[in-house]
């Protein structure tokens, strides 16, 4: 019976592990996100920037979001979907964290109104603006773990700062360099964690990496 | 005043029978893990036919454990299934019930005659 009881112990926390996978727990999503943050801030510091590599720069948020949802739904949670239940820390936290960035895109945003006038009105000022105002909900939306802050963060202040035409200095690139070894390390461990748990819980594609994880 | 036998009898009497049943139990388990669980996960974890997962999930639904939210995902149906505050009173009642019972159980001798 005691047995029973771990038992059961072990599956609501194997669903917990799951169900991460639907908000917290990025895994090669993250990995992806850390390298397109270096990589952009690299291409976006030492290259000429022609206006259809910085559409390109500018649509790297995009491209990780988009890979980040398709990741979920068909490869992490493609046994069926299990929506992550918050603690009240977590919760705080995704609301500061939100908060946070909101004032910051007023105040942004603010700012350039200000100094710019009417021409943060029109393109490209107005692709600044927009890009900036999106910011805190794509947070609200996509951001819940501290990794998904950095790299998401620094993603998209880039697209923003490309699509204005500039683009940020060099030294940016080991603020990025950190960040994305930060993101790609927890990934790499998420992903790793997420081959365990679908052998333990028989999830399709279970036993196929048996050896590695051995 | 009653005998020790008696209070034993009692205590496995008093066990919610709605969810000591094995697939029930492992239903609530899975809920208590996430806020919100599609139909198919549960299906694939809690290794139950689709036919046997509705019928023990009407009968929780009826006694107010969890809540289904029935809706569509293009042209295919989407079941997604929680766990209410009720719910989750139940299965912890359940598991200190079921942990008092272990502990009060005298430990079996294991040496051989």
């Amino acid at each position: 019976m005691q047995t029973d009881t771990d038992h059961l112990s072990r599956l609501a926390d194997n669903t917990s592990r799951y169900a991460r996978y639907s908000r917290s727990a990025g895994g090669l999503s993250l990995v992806i996100g850390g390298i397109l943050c270096l990589a952009t801030f690299v291409v976006g510091a030492t290259v000429e920037l022609t206006p259809a590599l910085r559409y390109a720069l500018a649509g790297a948020p995009l491209l990780w979001l988009l890979s980040k949802e398709l990741l979920r739904a068909f490869y992490y949670q493609r046994a069926g979907a299990a929506r992550e239940r918050l603690s009240d820390k977590q919760r705080r936290m995704h609301l500061w964290m939100v908060a946070y960035l909101a004032v910051m895109s007023l105040l942004i945003i603010g700012g350039v109104v200000w100094a710019a006038g009417a021409r943060a009105w029109q393109w490209p000022g107005i692709g600044y603006v927009a890009i900036v105002a999106a910011m805190p909900l794509v947070a609200a939306r996509w951001f819940w773990s501290v990794g998904d802050f950095l790299v998401g963060v620094l993603l998209v202040c880039q697209a923003a700062v490309v699509i204005a035409g500039n683009h940020y200095p060099w030294y940016w690139i080991l603020i990025a360099a950190l960040y994305a070894v930060i993101a790609i390390g927890t990934g790499w461990r998420e992903h790793r964690d997420y081959l365990r748990l679908r052998d333990e819980l028989g999830l399709p594609g279970a036993g196929q990496n048996r050896g590695a994880n051995a | 005043m009653k005998s020790g036998t008696q209070d034993a009898i009692d205590a496995v009497l008093a066990v919610d029978r709605l969810v000591h049943e094995p697939a029930r139990l492992a239903i609530l388990t899975v809920l208590s893990g996430a806020e919100l669980v599609e139909f198919g996960f549960l299906e694939t974890v809690c290794r139950l036919s689709k036919g046997n997962l509705s019928s023990h999930l009407s009968k929780l639904e009826a006694a107010g454990l969890v809540a289904i939210h029935k809706s569509f995902r293009g042209k295919r149906p989407l079941t997604r299934v929680a766990i209410t505050d009720s719910g989750r009173d139940a299965l912890e009642r359940y598991r200190l019930q079921i942990a008092a019972l272990i502990n009060a159980a005298p430990v079996p001798n294991k040496e051989t005659p």
